[in-house]
């Protein structure tokens, strides 16, 4: 492993340390987790189509997050996995050329989705009853606490309606 | 059958078979009607087009280009089935069902 996927471990260490008391959290960060483990070896292993496997694997994160999320910040993970995916085809499909801006996109994307849940994670343990000044900077938090934390807006497909 | 055809049906069975799932990812339905609308439009589509979008694409002539084209077609009929269906909605008017069931 390099200095690059190191840090991103560490991080999703902290950021699973962080969001200790969110379930759903430590669920999608072990899922991430895991998706990039797997599709690092199978890079390290010079498997064909990495890329492809790299997609494959995105796929099944992003489509557990869709069935099986509940609230937006769930949501606003799912369009993260979205980018990744579209990343791994863009790449697959020549539109992305040098592999290092390959790399580099994925792991902007990776990162941009620990900070994801940490912020939620953040915004958790402050709490509405850390805000109650009326102040701007209040108002801003508990937007962001609301925007967070709601009930996603839309079902997936296979839900009772 | 011949074995040359069998191999070709299943190239473009995994290809757009790939093509729905990839859709799925980025188009989701909003109901289970509407999967299985798609998923039948790009099931069927992948394999009747793929050959035809493989040479327009200038894809390669292997397995590889073969299930690119039935993916690229999966993918393509799956977002124009719904969008489809949402249109011939807004023609017949915005009643609830016409919001929801695409």
């Amino acid at each position: 492993m390099n200095v690059f996927q190191i840090a991103l471990l560490v991080g999703a260490v902290v950021v699973a340390a962080l969001a200790w008391r969110i379930p759903r959290a430590i669920m999608w960060i072990i899922a991430g987790a895991l998706s990039f483990v797997a599709s690092t070896a199978y890079a390290r292993f010079d498997l064909p189509y990495p890329p492809a496997f790299t997609a494959a694997c995105d796929v099944a994160v992003c489509l557990g997050v869709y069935f099986f999320g509940q609230l937006r910040w769930e949501l606003h993970l799912w369009r993260l996995f979205q980018l990744s995916v579209l990343v791994s085809i863009a790449h697959l499909a020549g539109v992305i050329g040098p592999h290092y801006a390959y790399i580099v996109a994925l792991e902007t994307i990776n990162w941009l989705a620990l900070f994801l849940i940490a912020g939620t994670a953040i915004m958790a343990r402050v709490g509405e009853n850390g805000m109650g000044s009326g102040r701007w900077t209040d108002r801003r938090l508990r937007w962001a606490n609301r925007t967070l934390h709601e009930k996603r807006a839309t079902a997936p497909f296979t839900a009772r309606r | 059958m011949t074995p040359e055809v069998v191999g070709a049906l299943v190239l473009k069975l995994i290809g757009a078979t790939a093509g729905a799932v990839l859709a799925l990812v980025f188009v989701p339905p909003r109901t289970r009607r509407g999967f299985v609308r798609r998923l039948s439009a790009a099931l069927i589509f992948g394999v009747v087009f793929a050959a035809p979008v493989r040479m327009w694409a200038g894809f390669s002539d292997d397995a590889e280009g073969m299930i690119a084209a039935a993916c690229l077609t999966g993918f393509v009929s799956w977002w124009i089935m719904g969008s489809a269906v949402r249109l011939a909605r807004a023609w017949q008017g915005n009643s609830p069902r016409a919001t929801q069931d695409d």
